[in-house]
C-alpha cells in the first residue's frame, strides 16, 4: 500500500501526465500540419490560383452539350470547381467517370443555339499541384500496332537499344525518339515536326511492341508569370502495374511542380453535340493567401469527414478568433511568471501584473510604452501620496487611484498628440485597474519598507514584464502558441509540476551564500 | 567569471542544511498545517482565546469591537486602565496597532511616544480597524482591546525606540531555531528585519546571543546605541519562552509555525502572536540552515506525545551543541 502510494506521488503522476500530453500534442499538431495544413511559419502563404478554361464554339442551330474534361479532386492539391453559370444552360458536374480524380463539366441548353457561343469554367487550385498519386493499371489494353514493315523493324531496333541499355523503358524510348542527333530508325518513325502529339503517338506504338500498354493525358503547367496557358500532352505507360507519367518531350518521369493534370486516359478535352469548330483557352492568375486561413476551404476541399474541425477554434468567424489570440498566448506568459517567481525567485507586484503589462507593451510598442508606463506611475504615485494623508479606506481610496489613473490616461493621451509623441490612443492598452493596483501596492511599500524597497520591487516587477514581453512580442510564438493551442495542455500541467518544486531558488544561491562554509 | 563570485551551488545549500522558500511552502506550511487551522493564528482573537484556554500566558483581554455601534462602549471598556493597548485582529506587519501608555488633562490619551492622542482619534481610528483599512485585502475587521506589555528593562541598550521580541520556530511541537529580533533607527523603530532592523540568533541551549546581522551583514555592535550584541545579550528566563513557543502546538494544531514572544518585567514571557508563515532570515541570524535541524527532529522524534515541557527538553538534548 505504501510502495503503491510513493509510486503515485504527486510529482510521478504530473510527469506522466505532462508525458501523455506532450505525446497527445506532436500527434495533433503532426495532424493539423499534414491534414488542415497548419505551419508553423506565421508568413507562409500559399498561391491560390485561379484557373479559367474558356470555350469557343460555333452553334449548329440545334440543341447544345458541351462537356468539358476537367479535374475534380487529386490527392497532393486541392481544386474547387467555381459553379460555371452561363446564360441560357444549365450546367452539371459530373465526377468519377472512370478515371481518376478526373471529371467532366457538362453544359446543356435550354433551347435550340445559333452563332458563336462562349463558356467559362472555373477552378480554384492550391497546394503544390503536380502530384499524381500512381494509379493501378488493371485491365490496360495495349495500343493497336499501325506500323509498316520497315517503322516495325526500325521500332523494334530501337526497343532492343533502349532494352540493352537498362532502366526505365518508356523513358528510354522517348529519350531515343527526342534525341538530337537522331538515327536512321527515328527518322522513319518519326518523320517531320516532332510535336508532342507525334511523340505520344509514335512512343505508344512502340511501347505497344514490347507490351508496354501507354496512353495520352493533358494538363496544365502553371506558371508565375503566364497569363494564358497551352494544354500539355503527357505519355502515361504501365510500369510495374501502375500508371506512370512521362514528358513527350525529354521522357523525364512524374509531374513537374505546378503541373494540374486535367484529364487522364483516352477521353477527349472537349466533346461538342450541336456544335462545331470547339476551342479550349485557358487562363490563370494566382493570388497568395495565408495558409493558415486558407485552412477552412483546404477542409473543405478535401472533402474529409473533418468534424474535428468543425468543433475546432478555427471554424469560428476570423474576428472572432482574434480574441482568442490573445487568450492562447497567455498561458506561456503565465509560464513564464511562475518559472521566475517560483524558480528563479523575483518578486513581481501581483502575479498576473506583468503578464497583462507585456500584452500592453506589444500594443504600444516597447519604448513609447515604457515611457508612458513611468508617466503614468510617477503621476499616480504623486496622487495617492496626497490621498495617503486623507486617510481614505481601502476600496474608495483604489476606487479614486483608478478614477485618477484613467484621467492621467486621458491627459497623457492629449498631450502626446499634441506634441507629436506617437498614438493617442496608446495609453488606453494599459490595464487600468492594475496601474492603480501597481500604485496602490508601490505607495504601501513606501511608506513602510521605504523607497529603496519599492523601487527594487518596481524593478523586478519591469524585469518580469520585460521577459514576457520579448517572448509575447515574437510573431512566431504568437501564431504558434494559437495555431497550436494543445501546446497549453502542456503549458499547464507543466505550471503544475512547477507547483510541487521544492528545490532552492536562483536568488537564493545568493541570499543563503554565507551559511556555506 | 568574477559574476560568479557570492554565489553557491544548490548542492552547497543542501549540504549546508538550509531551508529554502519552496521547501518551506511545499514541505512545511502545505503538508505540516491544515488548511483549517490557519485561523487560528491569523485571527488575533483566536490565538488569543486559545491561550487562554490552554494557560498559555499573553497580554490580558480588555475588551472586543466587532461594529460601529459598539464604538460607543469604548470608554466604559478602558475605564480605569492608564494604559492599554487597540490593535486589529487581522492585522500585520504592525500596522493599525496603537499602544496608549496614559491619560492626558483634557480628558484624551498619551501614545507610546508621549504625545497626547484625542478620543477622537481613538473613534476614527476603531472605525477605521473596522472596516478593513489595516487588515489584508481590505476585509472587514474587529479591533482588540488588550493590556500593554511593561518590557522588562533587560533589553535595554539593545535596541532602538521599539521593544525587541523573540521569534522561535516551533516543528510538530518542538522548538527548532530562534531569534531575537532589535529595532534600528533605519528600521523606523520596527523589527521587521527586510526594513534594517537587527536579527540576532539565540542559542537553543543557553538563551545567549550566537551572532547578530543586520542586512545580511554580520553586526557587533548595535548600530545605534554601540552595546556589543553577542557578547552580553542573554535572554532571560529563557527556558519559559521555549515552553510558551512549544504550547502553540497545542493550541493551533499547526506542525510548523512561529512564536514570537515578549518579556513583561513582572509577569515574565507572553506569547505575543503566532505566524503560520515565518520568514527564512532566521537561517542568517543564526548562521546556520534550519532545514538540517528540521531533519534531524523528524528522524529523531517518537510517536509518543509528549507535553510542551518535555518537548523542550528533547529539542534541547537534540541542539544542546549550539
Ligand atoms: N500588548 C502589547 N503591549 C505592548 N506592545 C505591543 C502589544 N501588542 C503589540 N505590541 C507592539 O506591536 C508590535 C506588533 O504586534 P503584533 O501583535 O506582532 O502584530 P503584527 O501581527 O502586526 O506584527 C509588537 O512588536 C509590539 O512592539
Ligand atoms: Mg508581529
Amino acid at each position: 500500500m505504501n510502495r503503491l502510494k510513493k509510486l503515485f506521488t504527486v510529482r510521478r503522476v504530473l510527469m506522466l501526465l505532462l508525458i501523455i500530453s506532450v505525446i497527445f500534442a506532436a500527434v495533433s499538431i503532426k495532424r493539423k500540419v499534414e491534414v488542415w495544413g497548419f505551419t508553423f511559419d506565421p508568413g507562409s502563404v500559399t498561391r491560390v490560383w485561379t484557373l479559367e478554361a474558356r470555350i469557343d464554339f460555333e452553334a449548329d442551330d440545334d440543341l447544345v452539350r458541351a462537356s468539358l474534361a476537367v479535374p475534380v479532386s487529386s490527392p497532393g492539391f486541392q481544386i474547387e470547381s467555381v459553379p460555371a453559370v452561363s446564360d441560357g444552360y444549365s450546367f452539371a458536374l459530373e465526377k468519377d467517370t472512370g478515371t481518376n480524380g478526373t471529371g467532366r463539366a457538362i453544359w446543356s441548353s435550354f433551347t435550340e443555339r445559333e452563332d458563336d457561343q462562349r463558356l467559362f469554367y472555373r477552378l480554384l487550385v492550391y497546394d503544390a499541384p503536380g502530384v499524381a498519386l500512381a494509379e493501378k493499371a488493371d485491365g490496360a489494353v495495349l495500343a493497336r500496332v499501325d506500323l509498316s514493315e520497315s517503322q516495325r523493324a526500325a521500332a523494334e531496333s530501337l526497343l532492343e537499344r533502349v532494352k540493352n541499355r537498362g532502366g526505365d523503358i518508356p523513358s528510354g524510348v522517348l529519350k531515343e525518339l527526342n534525341s538530337s542527333t537522331p538515327g536512321a530508325e527515328v527518322e522513319l518513325l518519326l518523320p517531320g515536326r516532332k510535336s508532342a502529339e507525334a511523340l505520344c503517338r509514335t512512343a505508344g506504338q512502340v511501347l505497344s511492341l514490347a507490351g508496354i500498354p501507354s496512353r495520352t493525358s493533358i494538363g496544365l503547367q502553371l506558371e508565375d508569370q503566364r497569363n494564358f496557358l497551352m494544354p500539355e500532352l503527357r505519355l502515361e505507360a504501365v510500369v510495374d502495374g501502375e500508371w506512370h507519367i512521362y514528358d513527350p518531350n525529354s521522357g523525364e518521369n512524374g509531374l513537374r511542380r505546378g503541373f494540374l493534370l486535367f484529364r487522364r486516359g483516352g477521353e477527349s478535352l472537349l466533346d461538342l453535340e450541336g456544335g462545331h469548330d470547339g476551342r479550349v483557352r485557358f487562363s490563370a492568375s494566382n493570388s497568395a493567401v495565408g495558409s493558415f486561413a486558407l485552412s477552412p476551404r483546404r477542409v473543405l476541399g478535401e472533402r474529409l469527414d473533418e468534424s474535428l474541425f468543425h468543433y475546432s477554434l478555427y471554424s469560428l468567424p476570423l474576428n472572432e478568433q482574434a480574441a482568442f489570440r490573445w487568450l492562447s498566448i497567455i498561458p506561456l506568459s503565465i509560464l513564464i511568471v511562475v518559472v521566475l517567481r517560483n524558480m528563479v525567485g523575483l518578486q513581481t507586484m501581483g502575479t498576473f501584473a506583468p503578464i497583462l503589462l507585456a500584452l500592453a507593451l506589444v500594443e504600444t510598442g516597447l519604448l513609447a510604452g515604457l515611457i508612458l508606463f513611468a508617466v503614468i506611475i510617477a503621476l499616480g504615485l504623486g496622487l495617492r501620496n496626497g490621498l495617503s494623508r486623507l486617510n481614505l479606506l481601502l476600496v474608495p481610496r483604489i476606487a479614486a487611484v483608478v478614477i485618477a489613473v484613467i484621467l492621467i490616461m486621458e491627459i497623457v493621451a492629449v498631450l502626446s498628440v499634441r506634441f507629436g509623441f506617437g498614438s493617442g490612443s496608446a495609453s488606453a492598452a494599459f490595464p487600468i485597474i492594475i496601474m492603480a493596483w501597481i500604485i496602490e501596492r508601490a505607495a504601501i511599500i513606501v511608506e513602510e519598507d521605504g523607497i529603496r524597497n519599492a523601487l527594487r520591487q518596481m524593478f523586478m516587477t519591469l524585469a518580469v514584464t520585460l521577459a514576457v514581453y520579448f517572448i509575447v512580442s515574437n510573431v512566431y510564438v504568437r501564431h504558434i502558441m494559437y495555431v497550436f493551442n494543445e501546446l497549453n495542455i502542456c503549458i499547464m500541467i507543466l505550471v503544475m509540476l512547477i507547483g510541487t518544486y521544492s528545490g532552492y531558488r536562483l536568488t537564493e544561491l545568493r541570499r543563503f551564500r554565507e551559511l556555506v562554509k | 567569471m568574477s559574476w560568479l563570485k557570492g554565489w553557491v551551488t544548490p548542492g552547497d545549500l543542501r549540504a549546508a542544511g538550509v531551508l529554502g522558500m519552496n521547501e518551506r511552502n511545499y514541505g512545511y506550511i502545505l503538508k505540516e498545517n491544515k488548511r483549517r487551522n490557519f485561523k487560528n493564528v491569523d485571527d488575533k482573537l483566536i490565538t488569543k482565546q486559545l491561550a487562554h484556554r490552554f494557560g498559555v500566558s499573553s497580554p490580558g483581554f480588555i475588551g472586543l469591537i466587532s461594529c460601529q455601534y459598539e464604538i460607543r462602549k469604548f470608554e466604559e471598556l478602558v475605564a480605569g486602565r492608564n494604559e492599554f493597548v487597540i490593535k486589529p485582529t487581522r492585522g500585520s506587519g504592525g500596522r493599525g496597532i496603537v499602544v496608549i501608555k496614559g491619560r492626558s488633562d483634557s480628558g484624551g490619551y498619551i501614545g507610546s511616544n508621549g504625545k497626547v492622542v484625542p478620543l477622537s482619534y481613538i473613534r476614527e481610528h476603531l472605525s477605521n480597524i473596522l472596516s478593513g483599512l489595516y487588515s489584508l485585502g481590505g476585509a472587514p475587521d474587529k479591533a482588540l482591546i488588550e493590556e500593554c506589555v511593561e518590557f522588562t528593562d533587560a533589553f535595554d541598550g539593545f535596541s532602538y525606540q521599539g521593544v525587541p521580541d523573540v521569534r522561535i520556530i516551533v516543528f510538530r511541537g518542538y522548538p527548532v531555531m530562534a531569534m531575537m529580533r532589535l529595532s534600528t533607527a533605519a528600521s523606523g523603530g520596527r523589527a521587521n528585519l527586510h526594513q534594517g532592523a537587527v536579527g540576532v540568533g539565540i542559542s537553543l541551549s543557553s538563551g545567549r546571543a550566537r551572532r547578530a546581522v543586520m542586512n545580511g551583514r554580520i553586526v557587533e555592535k548595535h548600530p545605534d546605541t554601540g552595546r556589543d550584541l553577542c557578547k552580553e545579550l542573554v535572554v532571560p528566563r529563557w527556558r519559559e519562552h521555549l515552553n510558551i513557543a512549544a504550547g502553540g502546538y497545542e493550541m493551533t494544531g499547526l506542525g510548523y509555525f512561529g512564536a514570537d514572544i515578549v518579556l513583561d518585567r513582572k509577569r515574565g514571557p507572553m506569547l505575543l502572536e503566532l505566524n503560520a508563515r515565518p520568514g527564512l532570515a532566521i537561517q542568517i541570524a543564526n548562521g546556520e540552515g534550519l532545514g538540517r535541524r528540521l531533519e534531524r527532529l523528524k528522524s529523531g522524534i517518537s510517536g509518543l506525545e509528549l507535553s510542551p515541557a518535555e518537548r523542550v527538553d528533547f529539542s534541547l538534548k537534540l541542539f544542546s551543541s549550539d
